[in-house]
């Protein structure tokens, strides 16, 4: 498992992760794929490099504390996330996963509407909620093309990508091209690692 | 009673005629805009003359527009930063690796930082396979950080797809589409996209 310490860094540095190794790029794509996130340990900024393989929880759990912005996330979310799941029969893990890429991390604006799913007006602005328990209801039974909620579109749903797949096909972010890959990291690299340690 | 029963016997055939079951399995419907305002993720584009935005359907992460060329595309999209770091040179690599990520042999050309409205941002250009051709990308990254009221840590990305052959005509349209990008203030709560 290999760290590299961003802190004392420059960007440039950065960009070009990979030739420090003494690796120089035969392309000038080979310098970006070595780094495969960031993640924050005590204030520092770290690469995790590719080496430590996809399908590995990126960080030692006695190296993962919970950051305060994860921490206030679940504190204030988790216990919805679980019900959610249950009520939708899928992985709570999938819906804390779409709620973090789509609320900010459950950022100012998104604690201003109450709405942690990013739900829109028919694709128009956010939806102002008068709590989160009303934003998850919305988001199970209401929500959506047919206005029947999510909770059926992705009820047994056992992989992240069989999740967003379906929320997808649903109307979620028919936009970015890369959100349920970048969902699925943010999973694999933001959620897994620190459920633990954040009490979710 | 009579009435009620002749009514539904009048109205019956037209009924009959207007359900569709299918209804809500429609095909998304897009939206056609001259400007594209998004107050929740605080920004405006202005579309050029001569071209149309389209926003798809039940999602508030940007728009499209489709070149005149019939294949070259312009995409903008809007959302949160979730590189795990709030330095603008991780987050332009976060973005560019889930740019390669949906593409076929991604080949970087070239990468510069700028100033976009006061902001950090990260112009690249990059080539890749389609359907057997050669393409290119022009992508253009604005990271907008935390501001003192703990609002913002969002990424912009305008991202041109063209034919090689296209990209010094839709390069033009891109830098014009671009201009028209103009930040407005973030919310705390409810906001108006009119």
């Amino acid at each position: 498992m290999r760290f590299i310490d961003y802190s004392s860094m420059s960007d440039d540095d950065i960009l070009n992760l990979g030739e420090s190794a003494g690796n120089a790029p035969r392309h000038e794509a080979d310098r970006y794929p070595p780094v495969d996130h960031w993640v924050t340990i005590d204030h520092r900024h770290i690469p995790i490099t590719e080496s430590q393989g996809r399908r590995h929880v990126p960080i030692p759990s006695r190296q993962a504390k919970c950051p305060p912005q994860k921490k206030a996330f679940f504190d204030a979310l988790g216990g919805i996330f679980k019900a959610m799941g249950k009520a939708a029969d899928t992985d709570p893990d999938f819906i804390a996963a779409l709620s973090a890429y789509e609320s900010g991390w459950l950022g100012q604006h998104a604690q201003g509407l109450h709405n942690p799913f990013g739900l829109t007006k028919a694709g128009g602005k956010n939806l102002s909620l008068r709590s989160y328990g009303a934003a998850a209801s919305y988001w199970l039974y209401h929500a959506g093309r047919d206005r029947k909620g999510y909770a059926r579109v992705v009820s047994g749903a056992k992989t992240i990508e069989a999740f967003l797949a379906a929320l997808r096909t649903g109307g979620y972010n028919a936009a970015t091209k890369n959100w349920a890959a970048k969902i699925a990291e943010l999973r694999r690299t933001s959620i897994l690692p620190f459920k633990s340690a954040c009490g979710f | 009673m009579r009435k009620i029963s002749t009514n539904i016997l009048v109205c019956l055939p037209f009924l009959v005629c207007f359900y569709n079951p299918n209804k809500s399995l429609r095909s998304p419907q897009e939206r056609k805009v001259a400007q594209y305002v998004n107050c929740d993720y605080g920004y405006v584009v202005r579309i050029p003359p001569g071209l149309v935005g389209q926003v798809p359907e039940y999602q508030n992460h940007g728009f499209y527009i489709r070149l005149p060329d019939g294949n070259s595309t312009i995409n903008v999209s809007n959302e949160f930063n979730m590189s795990e770091s709030a330095l603008p040179a991780a987050v332009f690599h976060y973005e560019l690796k889930f740019a390669a990520e949906v593409r076929i042999g991604w080949k970087i050309l070239s990468r510069r930082y700028k100033k976009v409205k006061g902001l950090d941002a990260m112009t690249a250009t990059a080539t890749y396979k389609d359907k057997g051709a050669q393409w290119k990308s022009r992508i253009l990254i604005v990271y907008r950080p935390l501001d003192e009221e703990g609002l913002g840590n969002i990424v912009y990305l305008f991202e041109l797809s063209t034919p090689l052959a296209r990209y010094k005509e839709t390069s033009l349209a891109f830098d014009r589409v671009v201009g028209g990008f103009e930040l407005t203030k973030l919310p705390r709560g409810p906001c108006s996209n009119d």
